[in-house]
């Protein structure tokens, strides 16, 4: 992917016993797949965070 | 394997320019008359349309457009932004094609254009 890439977990200040995670994704040129880089990142997230005992639920949408 | 319910997501774009987009300091009707065209399939009038910050500094000045469920889109003249809150998958895949739209009309219409970063949170 040729990425910078920052992962965050701390506690959520809205949610209690929540979860607040920060995720970011940087790319330092001037073109970008930007579907591609979506999936990718939204992977990558998935496989950091199941390093970590946690994973998305199956019908999870990322909003309320 | 714990699994998380998701109650609150934002995803924000930035696309810092390699320099600033010199030739549409002052053209407001540029920009508007373009971001609408590149957003036509969105049906965008003049109502998405919001005008903030200080023409009279360029560096606070920006055109930001309402999307509806694919969020917002705002130009300014050192980088363009994209939020999207409370989305479906679906969601996201139209604001990824927004930044495309956006980020099509910008190359277009700025002088010896370039991108220097691309950031998603």
């Amino acid at each position: 992917m040729d990425a910078k890439v920052r992962l965050s977990l701390d506690h959520s200040l809205q949610e209690t016993d929540g979860l607040y995670i920060n995720y970011m994704v940087v790319f330092e040129r001037d073109s970008v797949d930007y579907v591609e880089a979506a999936h990718l990142s939204r992977q990558l997230l998935e496989a950091a965070l199941r390093e970590v005992g946690l994973e998305f639920g199956e019908d999870q949408s990322l909003g309320s | 394997m714990i699994k998380l319910l998701v109650k609150q997501a934002t995803v924000d774009y930035h696309g810092f320019f390699a320099a600033p987009a010199f030739n549409l300091i002052g053209e407001v009707r540029e920009i508007i008359a373009g971001l609408s065209k590149a957003f036509a399939v969105h049906n965008v009038g003049l109502g998405n349309f919001r005008m903030e910050g200080d023409a009279a500094e360029p560096s606070t000045a920006a055109a930001l457009v309402r999307l509806g469920r694919f969020g917002i889109y705002q130009f300014k003249f050192d980088q363009v932004k994209a939020s999207l809150s409370g989305f479906s998958d679906d969601d996201l895949e139209g604001m990824i094609s927004v930044i495309e739209k956006g980020n099509g009309w910008v190359r277009e219409a700025v002088n010896n254009f370039a991108f220097k970063t691309h950031a998603f949170l």
